[in-house]
């Protein structure tokens, strides 16, 4: 068990990047109280494997990975007792969306792509709209870059369809 | 729309989460503060409890087993139960030592896959638990009356009645078979017996069988790839 100086640093690193974990459990959690136990699971994951932690990497990096580990394990758990896949009250809370009639849309938008990825595509989502480069998301799934780019662009054109069905669908109308 | 016209999107959220989860810092700490267990802890715990007791059924048959040497009707029985409780005690081992080898800050992928195959573990060992439980009572009694009451029950109760036991084993597997196949799915509310029916009836494996090849090919294009 870490000393208790590493407990105070660990809480103080955990409080810095927490908006990770409240990114990530929106994305793999289906209500509130989910996301709560979520983010207690991975915040315990986490400290559990801060011995591990090479202070050589960058601390979200590293944070990711375990944050998606966990996300990724509770995901299916939760997907495994209901058999039923998630769609309507997962994701990003929309009432945390800022402002405008516009940016609701497009959050809904984004949430309607995030449901329809599978665990790894989120994970892959996330951490590209969150800044993440070609290699640091290579390093936090484990796959080559060049594979990283593909897969991104496969969503990317999904994405751009799915808009253009529902533009065509207002269209009809 | 474009994935990077809802980066924008995603930046505003994020922005907006730097004030709605101000007040949420307490719930970051909490766990760690009063040392709380997580899944994985909790997993470990119960695979621990159920190994000692498996060792103990162990110690307790291989002791019959050796005090009855002479006795080649007891003997069967119990080398017939310690086969099953040492198979039982090393798949235990297995995953207690493969839950806890595993590094949740490994990468995705490998780290997914392992504790997939822990699952699929699992999923096996229930499965072969549920189909063999029922065809080990008889040995069972046989060790259990003997070596807790000297009880014989190859004296006290007629060979018809012995097996009868084997007979309504072998039904009792089909009818959990039976059982699984049709009526898993109407017990939502109880997950337990639940997930134990889906072990059984092979639903269960196909998800996890599933997992794993859905890990592999997001690999397999990354090696295509690179």
């Amino acid at each position: 068990m870490p000393p208790k100086n590493q407990q105070d640093r660990f809480v103080a690193l955990i409080d810095e990047h927490r908006k990770i974990l409240f990114k990530i459990a929106g994305a793999y959690a289906r209500n509130a109280a989910d996301r709560e136990d979520l983010i207690q699971e991975m915040v315990l994951q986490t400290w559990r494997s801060f011995g591990r932690y090479d202070e050589a990497q960058r601390f979200s990096t590293w944070m990711y990975r375990v944050a998606l580990n966990v996300a990724i394990s509770f995901y299916r758990q939760q997907t495994r007792r209901s058999r039923v896949l998630v769609n309507d009250q997962m994701a990003i809370e929309l009432a945390l969306a800022p402002g405008g009639h516009e940016t609701q849309e497009d959050l809904a938008t984004l949430r309607r792509l995030i449901e329809t990825l599978d665990e790894f595509g989120r994970a892959l989502v996330i951490l590209y709209l969150d800044g993440n480069s070609y290699a640091e998301i290579a390093t936090v799934l484990g796959i080559s870059e060049s594979n990283v780019g593909t897969k991104l662009n496969r969503i990317k054109q999904q994405l751009r369809d799915k808009y253009a069905d529902e533009e065509k669908d207002h269209g009809t109308r | 729309m474009e994935l990077d016209e809802l980066k924008a999107v995603w930046q505003a959220y994020d922005r907006k989460l730097d004030t709605s989860i101000r007040l949420s810092t307490e719930l970051l700490k909490a766990p760690v503060l009063r040392k709380a267990k997580g899944a994985t802890t909790r997993l470990l715990i119960v695979w621990q409890i159920e190994l000692a007791l498996a060792c103990i059924a162990l110690a307790f048959i291989g002791g019959f087993t050796w005090m009855h040497i002479l006795h080649p009707r007891f003997v069967f029985s119990g080398l017939l139960l310690m086969i099953l409780a040492i198979v039982l005690v090393s798949t235990y081992v297995r995953r207690i030592m493969a839950l806890r080898a595993i590094d949740f800050s490994g990468p995705i992928l490998s780290s997914q896959k392992q504790l997939e195959a822990i699952r699929i573990a699992e999923i096996r060992a229930t499965k072969w638990t549920l189909l063999l439980a029922p065809l080990a009572w008889t040995p069972f009694m046989v060790v259990v009356f003997q070596g807790l009451f000297h009880v014989d029950v190859f004296a006290t109760f007629p060979v018809k009645w012995l097996i009868g036991n084997i007979v309504f084993g072998l039904i009792v597997i089909a009818l959990e078979r039976w059982i699984s196949y049709r009526y898993a799915e109407r017990l939502r509310n109880s997950p337990r017996l639940q997930r134990w029916m889906r072990d059984l009836n092979g639903y269960n494996l196909q998800a996890a069988m599933g997992f794993m090849r859905r890990a592999s090919e997001f690999e397999e294009e990354a090696r295509a790839q690179g």
